[in-house]
């Protein structure tokens, strides 16, 4: 190298960029329980498995072998049966590429935008080995540490799944009529972690229900069930699910936040009414207060964009040209345009989005910006997809799920 | 875990399957300096960076650092250009997906299914550190290391990379009309290593023409280079390009083997003629001898269809209902039709094909098949959305870009 050594990784044996990792939290022996992802530093749009985000509800289960595994498909079906990984990779598959987004990611802004709370950073990321041994011991957060404790981008990843579609199971196995629902049964379990609640909530004085030990469930509607990119996946980016991403098999929900994508299945039930799933009535809900008594559950996210450069922290910024840079997303399908304003929204203009726009993968999109003003700048930028849907779309909720605001770039040009 | 342990790894502090590596051969140093991909034992479309094959001509280059880096753009052009990577970051962006493949991919069947002869293994696993060592010494392999070698179903991955069109490049700094092709060049050089080329024709008793030291270059007629997934890429996989695979920035040409796409980009010509890049030349020319006055460059891809399970290895199978399964792709666009035969090309019923179809990577297909006792030939072709159907490459000295339809031959118990 000419000037000077790349500051980084040896990779191959070759000096090479520093690769981006996981922030990870390690439980006692040394596991990986939690994980995020630095979204801000990759380039290009599958996140690589070693960087996925890891957010789990529970414990993570000791891993079943693969050839041990089976799941049982019962309930409202006309032919119960149970499946093997061998049996599910027999029929018609698919690959789907998705953005899996925590429910809870970008959460501190929502306080920032509608509370008149300090700015938190796009940069944060909790310390995930400190609430690893929070977990172990059961810990109640201080209210210092709840104020923007999901950690900020970081909780988020885009993927390539392989699997079948869960359709073709239930074809198989015959929805009888008048099923409405499909409950998804991981083999993880554990009793929930009231502290999760309370930095969701950001509060701590809000009674939490203990449901005692439990294993981990969601209930599909039959509707989004039937989707044909709703997958059963034993595959992640190319290669077999690793166990620490719900392997022998996950269900894949493109649009829905990863709360539904269901890790180390064991059981599908069919069911006529929604089964009263933890993460589904007491947690994972909206509602503007712990009181409120309707409460619906999560299902598809809003519309997302965010700015990936500059971010308040790149400040102060040389004059002249930038490329304002960002991913958008939707729960409900493509981006279909992704606006930039450059002056704290008064003016808008087109920012060119990049192939390929799929379905539910983010896109990358760039808009060139001559910063010819000395000052103070406020960037932001909106994304609307292809339902004419714009941000935001989710109003604020007490356990501040789906944030999709627009957060402004607040920068310095000297 | 109930049974028995995962015999694999510890991923992430946890037991789990055995992830699978490059094969890859080093150098004195024990830096890398090729590559195989495990194809067979991955699952999904994607090949994990760590997993992707590498395939160099001339010496993997020292590093530049990202910020010390130029891409010089000259020739037959109005504007001349130099680009820092920032520069080229803030043109209108694209990411593609594609296959890439060695052009001598899969090459010992094509004597395989011409001549008969010993059956190359789609598992054949050569010995990468060997052939490092060899590379490094500068030693010539003998007759039986030159017959014994085949590159099988290991040269080959699938890729995501992010990048800029080169005609957005191209664009700004304005083409003169006189031209007709652009020399892409890498600031790797080398002497090109004659093994490869004994390897290549099978053969020691070839006249291997010595160029010296050399820059890789290779001349992409306008046409291809002007196609928008023609990239100029910096990104693979969702990260910055490794060092290995090219960095800071590399050609990807989708539909064409790998040789096209220029690594460690330094330089962009825009030629008034065909340039007589060595690796065009001399190599990575399609004809029927090496005098043939017809030799030609290599380009697009033929149609591609490789059954990944069962592959004879798996012999004896079991009786009863297996699936067929593999993966199609082309040089010229999505595939459109995998067809399957389970008894030695009689009779054909159309696969599954798994989407999504992209254009340029590689599909996942799969057919049912109910086993019964004996012996039994398994075949399946694809054809794109061009209409062309396997094979589209004929024989050729150099053994390149075979797309034949290689039979699995299996036992049934």
């Amino acid at each position: 190298m000419s000037k000077r050594e790349i500051e980084g990784d040896w990779v191959m044996g070759w000096p090479d960029r520093k690769r981006a990792e996981l922030a990870a939290g390690n439980d006692a022996e040394g596991r990986v329980i939690s994980g995020r992802t630095p979204i801000l530093d990759q380039e290009g749009l599958i996140t690589p498995t070693n960087n996925y985000y890891i957010v789990t509800q529970l414990d993570i289960p000791d891993p079943v072998h693969p050839d041990d595994w089976s799941m049982s498909v019962s309930g409202e079906v006309e032919r119960p049966m149970t499946l093997n990984l061998d049996n599910l990779r027999r029929l018609p598959g698919r690959s789907v590429r998705a953005v899996t987004e925590c429910a809870g990611n970008d959460e501190g802004f929502f306080d920032f935008e509608q509370r008149g709370a300090p700015k938190p950073s796009r940069r944060y990321v909790p310390d995930l080995t400190r609430r690893a041994s929070m977990k172990a011991n059961r810990a109640t957060p201080t209210n210092d540490e709840l104020a923007g404790e999901m950690g900020n981008t970081c909780a988020l990843s885009g993927g390539e799944f392989t699997g079948v579609p869960l359709a073709e199971v239930l074809k198989r196995a015959g929805v009888k009529p008048g099923a409405q629902w499909v409950w998804l049964k991981g083999f993880d379990r554990g009793r929930p972690d009231p502290a999760v609640q309370y930095r969701s909530m950001g509060r701590a004085d809000v009674k939490v229900k203990d449901p005692g030990v439990i294993n981990y469930d969601k209930a599909l509607p039959l509707a989004k069930a039937m989707d044909p990119d709703t997958l059963l996946a034993w595959a992640h980016n190319g290669e077999w699910m690793l166990h620490v991403h719900g392997a022998p098999l996950r269900c894949i929900v493109p649009g829905w936040s990863g709360n539904w994508w269901v890790k180390w299945l064991s059981h599908i039930e069919v069911t006529r009414a929604m089964p009263a799933c933890y993460h589904q009535t007491e947690y994972f809900v909206y509602g503007a207060t712990p009181d409120d008594p309707v409460k619906p559950m999560l299902t598809a996210m809003g519309v997302r964009c965010i700015i990936t450069y500059p971010l308040d922290e790149d400040s102060p910024l040389a004059r002249g040209p930038h490329a304002i840079r960002g991913l958008a997303w939707s729960g409900m399908g493509r981006i279909a345009t992704v606006e930039v304003s450059v002056d704290g929204g008064e003016n808008w203009a087109r920012a060119h989005i990049e192939e390929p726009r799929e379905r539910w993968l983010w896109v990358r999109w760039s808009y060139l910006w001559t910063a010819d003003q000395p000052g103070r700048q406020r960037i932001l930028a909106r994304a609307t997809d292809e339902q004419g849907r714009v941000q935001p779309q989710t109003p604020w909720n007490y356990q501040r799920k789906h944030f999709d605001g627009i957060v402004p770039s607040d920068v310095t040009v000297e | 875990m109930s049974k028995k342990q995962i015999e694999g790894d510890w991923v992430m502090g946890w037991p789990d399957r055995k992830r699978v590596g490059l094969i890859a051969g080093k150098d004195a140093e024990g830096r890398v300096i090729n590559g195989r991909s495990p194809l067979l034992d991955l699952e999904g479309l994607i090949t994990p960076t760590d997993a992707y094959y590498i395939v160099n001509q001339l010496e993997v280059p020292e590093p530049i650092h990202p910020d010390d880096w130029r891409l010089t753009i000259d020739g037959a052009l109005e504007r001349p250009l130099q680009l820092s990577l920032e520069d080229l970051r803030m043109l209108p962006g694209r990411t593609v997906r594609a296959v890439t493949e060695c052009a001598g991919n899969d090459a010992g069947f094509f004597d395989y299914l011409t001549k008969g002869g010993n059956k190359p293994s789609r598992r054949n696993q050569q010995d990468m550190q060997k052939r490092a060592e060899m590379r490094v010494r500068g030693s010539v392999p003998n007759a039986a290391e030159v017959s014994a070698e085949s590159t099988t179903t290991c040269a080959v991955s699938g890729g995501e990379f992010t990048g800029v069109p080169l005609f957005e490049v191209l664009k700004r700094a304005g083409l003169e009309p006189s031209a007709v092709a652009i020399r892409a060049e890498g600031f790797d050089t080398g002497r090109p290593d004659p093994a490869v080329q004994f390897r290549s024709v099978g053969t020691t008793d070839y006249q291997y023409v010595d160029p010296g030291i050399i820059n890789y270059d290779k001349g992409l007629p306008l046409s291809k280079a002007l196609h928008p997934d023609t990239l100029i890429a910096w990104a693979m996989n969702g990260e910055y390009l490794l060092h290995i695979h090219g960095g800071p920035a590399r050609l990807v040409v989708p539909g064409w083997s790998g040789n096209w796409w220029v690594k460690w980009l330094q330089r962009l010509e825009v030629t008034r003629e065909m340039p007589a890049c060595y690796h065009q030349t001399h190599y990575f020319v399609l004809g029927k001898s090496a005098d043939d006055p017809e030799k030609k460059p290599i380009t697009t891809m033929g149609v591609r269809c490789l059954i990944t399970a069962p592959v004879d290895e798996d012999s004896p199978l079991a009786a009863g209902d297996h699936v067929v399964r593999g993966l199609a792709w082309s040089g010229e666009g999505a595939i459109t039709r995998v067809e399957v035969s389970c008894d030695g090309g009689a009779t054909w019923r159309d696969a599954h094909i798994e989407d999504p179809r992209s254009r340029w990577l590689w599909v996942r297909w799969s057919s049912p098949w109910e086993a019964k006792p004996g012996n039994h030939k398994l075949m399946a072709r694809a054809t794109d959305e061009l209409g062309r159907v396997q094979p589209q490459i004929p024989w050729n000295f150099q053994r390149k870009l075979c797309d034949w339809i290689v039979p699995t031959e299996v036992i049934v118990e």
